[in-house]
This record gives structure tokens, sequence and C-alpha cells, in this order.
């Protein structure tokens, strides 16, 4: 049985060969870091100020703000999407469900291979930080660059914290992509949700009422003033995400027609 | 051996209040080829896409290789084959691509995706992206992928459509030789009464839900005239 899934997670894994998904996951990591390295450079005052803190944290910052809240969200949205659209658009869900594998295989391999795009996001990211920051320090002519201290720790806790922030939602738009053939459902949920929880996120300041708003708790969880414990935070992203995905497949698994 | 591979009893199913299969039953007698006829919406399909469980059984039994389908859904598919409707290909993939991610599912040696290319005629465009394919070489691709692991019942919905005149000679030509030199059933549905009336062993006849006829194909009547006489009854 064990075998039997990671040849299920290998299989779904051949099937994105060739696909956009690679250049989708890369070029979504690399937006931001590009986006700072560019402000950094036309914006003194911005610059100023990451000189005058610790220049590798204040960049760390600025750079997973934005991450953490809009870009990363959306970057998980469109990677269910498409992972989920590969079967459609080539009529293959019900040759999927012909195979001799259970449906919990079916549905739990394909959504490993979502999160192992997910981690390589994390990981592009990270290295794009690094590039972009030595980049920005070259261009600056900042010579002792390399002294600056590269917070590794703070880099692999975000990381983490941010990631299971993203849990819930990844769960969510898996369970959407999958269940509708109509990409418009998945992808209209998933941005609807997300816009309209940050722009309400002002108002409701501190309320852990949406799961698209977790990546972005986790992330500001320590620099800014919320009142919810860290603990609090990773106990309901957890939760949120067991329940999205069991609900998910419970769901996917009861359908009366399947392919 | 079960004389009858496939045993389907008082099949009824609705799409909504729909009515679309009204208390079929079929028995389909292993190392036969069945061919499966009726007009367009008569319920072929569906009862195809039940028969390999991409459609939940609501009400009626399926027994296949003499297990009921639902207890052994796992087992059963292990030993069947199928094609449902248009071809399952990933487009993004080339032939030897598309069959190595059933190759892994199935656990079938390497040279075996050589063998049915080899049987669909598709030796040569293995490495050829599937995009770029025919209609007929997608509809040999799928067919090769049906056979990837050598089941024992073939089921195919329409294999014929988009073939031209002689792609359609070499499927009836391969679902002949499949039958006769490697013993397999296959179960095979058209709309083509004068290909089925070539290769079919046993006919059965689906109408508005119904099923009108099943058994062999009488000497004296040929399918056509048959057909038309259930049908119009």
């Amino acid at each position: 049985m064990k075998h039997s899934f990671l040849v299920g997670i290998k299989t779904e894994w051949l099937k994105y060969k060739h696909t956009s998904l690679l250049w989708l996951t890369v070029l979504s990591a690399s937006l931001i870091p590009v986006m700072k390295i560019i402000s950094c450079m036309v914006s003194a005052e911005l610059y100023g100020i990451m000189m005058h803190r610790d220049p590798w944290h204040f960049f760390l910052m600025i750079n997973w703000q934005d991450t953490a809240a809009v870009l990363l969200p959306m970057y998980v949205i469109l990677l269910n999407n498409s992972i989920a659209q590969t079967e459609y658009r080539n009529n293959a869900w019900k040759q999927v469900y012909a195979l001799p594998r259970s449906y919990a295989d079916i549905f739990f391999s394909k959504f490993i291979v979502v999160q192992a795009m997910i981690i390589l996001f994390f990981a592009c990211f990270n290295l794009f930080y690094l590039v972009a920051g030595t980049l920005l320090f070259l261009y600056k002519e900042v010579h002792s660059f390399y002294r600056l201290p590269i917070p590794w720790e703070q880099m692999l806790t975000i990381s983490i914290r941010v990631y299971t922030g993203i849990l819930a939602i990844s769960a969510i738009q898996y369970w959407l992509s999958v269940r509708f053939r109509n990409l418009m459902i998945p992808v209209g949920t998933g941005l609807g949700m997300l816009i309209g929880c940050l722009l309400l996120g002002k108002w409701v300041n501190g309320h852990l009422y949406s799961p698209y708003l977790f990546p972005l708790f986790m992330f500001f969880k320590g620099h800014s003033k919320e009142q919810f414990s860290l603990s609090l935070l990773y106990i309901i992203s957890i939760a949120s995400f067991l329940l999205a995905l069991l609900v998910g497949f419970l769901d996917i698994y009861s359908r009366k027609e399947k392919g | 051996m079960n004389s009858h591979i496939v045993q389907v009893e008082n099949l009824s199913y609705y799409f909504g209040k729909q009515k679309v299969l009204d208390g079929i039953s079929l028995l389909i007698p292993t190392g036969s080829i069945y061919g499966f006829l009726g007009p367009n919406g008569a319920g072929k399909t569906t009862t195809l896409r039940l028969i390999v469980g991409l459609l939940k059984n609501q009400s009626g039994n399926i027994r296949v290789f003499g297990e009921d389908f639902n207890r052994h859904r796992i087992r059963a598919l292990e030993k069947i084959g199928s094609l449902i409707e248009q071809p399952s290909i990933y487009l993004h993939l080339n032939a030897r691509e598309n069959l190595e991610i059933y190759r892994l599912t199935y656990r079938c040696p390497q040279k075996r995706m050589n063998e049915v290319l080899d049987m669909v005629g598709l030796t040569g465009a293995g490495r050829k992206k599937a995009r770029d394919y025919s209609l007929g070489m997608k509809q040999r691709l799928a067919i090769a992928i049906a056979l990837l692991h050598n089941p024992e019942l073939l089921i195919l919905d329409e294999p014929a459509n988009g073939l031209d005149p002689n792609g359609i000679i070499e499927m009836r030509n391969l679902l002949l030789q499949l039958n006769r030199e490697f013993g397999k059933t296959i179960l095979v549905s058209s709309h083509l009464l004068a290909e089925v009336e070539k290769i079919a062993t046993d006919i059965g006849i689906i109408h508005e839900g119904k099923l009108l006829f099943q058994g062999t194909l009488p000497q004296q009547n040929d399918l056509e005239a048959l057909f038309v006489q259930i049908t119009t009854t």
C-alpha cells in the first residue's frame, strides 16, 4: 500500500513534465525580490532606512510582507488550478478513476505534488532574496556587504510559519480545483476571498476569521501588536488545513460521478 | 472459469429525475466480442461508465470476474482496460511519456510499451507530442494505454470514432487479433452496425435505456434488419 502511494506520487509528478508549472513557480518566487531590488534602487529613502537598520533583515521583511499577504496565496490559487486543469483539459479524470488505485491514493498523491511545488516556491523565494540582496549591495557599492549578517534563522522561521499559514488555503483551493471543471469557480472564489479579506482586514484587525489571511498573520506575528498568540495561530492554521482536506476528500469520494 | 466475465442485473440509473437506464441486464460471455449497440443517447456510455465505476451504482448489481464490482473495485480494475468516450491523453507529453504514467501504476515491464505501440501501429510516433497527433492516432494511443497491463477484459466505447477507413479496418483487425490470439474479452459499444457485425460474437441492443435484445446474432438475420426491427417495434 505504501509502495503504491509512492508510485502514485511519482506518476502524478510525471504528468507535469513539460508544463508551465515549474516556470509559474520560479517566476512567482522571483517577482517580489525583483520588485524590491528595484524599489531600493530608485527610492533613496527606502534604501536609507534599510542601511540604518539591519540591512539583510530589513530586506527580508519587506520581501516577505507582500509575498505572504498577496503573492503566495495567488500562486497557490493558480498552482492548484493548473494541476487540476491538466486532468480536465486532457479528459483524463475518467482514465485516472478507472485505474486500480484507491480514491484516497488519487486525491492525496496529487495533493503531495501541490505541496512539493509550494515548498519549491519557498526554496526559490529564499534563494532569490539572497541573490537580490547581493545584487543590490553590489549596485550600491557596499564594499563590506559580505560582512553583514544574513538572518538564516529568521529565513527558516518565517518560511515555516508562512508555510503553515498557507496550508489551509492550499487544501481549500485544491478541493475546489479538483471539484469544479469550470476554472472560474476555484480561481474566482480564491481571488475573491483573498482580496475581500485583505480589504476587510483593516476593519477587523486581529480576528482570525479567514484562512486566506493566515499566511499574513503568521508572517506578522512578532512584528506587530496582535492579541492572539503564535501557538493559537499554529493550532488554527493546522486545524483549518486538516478540516479542509478532510471535507474535500469526503466530498470527492462521495461524488456520484467521477471523471 | 466464470462463463460470464461481466454480469449486470437489473441496472437502473437516473440523472436527476431523468431515467437513463431502465433495469438492464447484461451477460457478457468470457472470450466473446460483445457488441453493445444503440442509437446516440440510448444509455451505452452510461452503462459502460457504471461497469468501470465512473458512476456510482444507484440500483442493480454489477459483477465482474464473478465478484461484486463495488466491493472489489481495485482488483477488478487491475484486469480491465478501458477507453470511455474521448481518448484520455496528456497532450503535452509524447506517447511514451503517456504510457510511462500508466506503466508505473500497472507495474508492467518497459518492453510492454514497445509491444503496445507496435500493436496499435504507433511505433514510429512514440516520441512525438500527443498534441500533434491526429484524432485517429490519439484513439490508437488510448487503446495502447488500455492494453498496457494485458487486461483480460477490454471495454471500448466507440473506438472507431475519428478513425479514417484504413484506421477502422486496422482497429477491426486489432480487436479480432486480441480476441482470437490473446483470448481477450472485448465489450465494444458502437453505433456502426456494419463494423460490429463483422467482429461481434454476441450482441446487446439498447434503446431509450432498455435492453431490447441480447444474444448471438441470428444466422438468418443481418444486424441492420434486426436493429431496425427491434428499435422500431
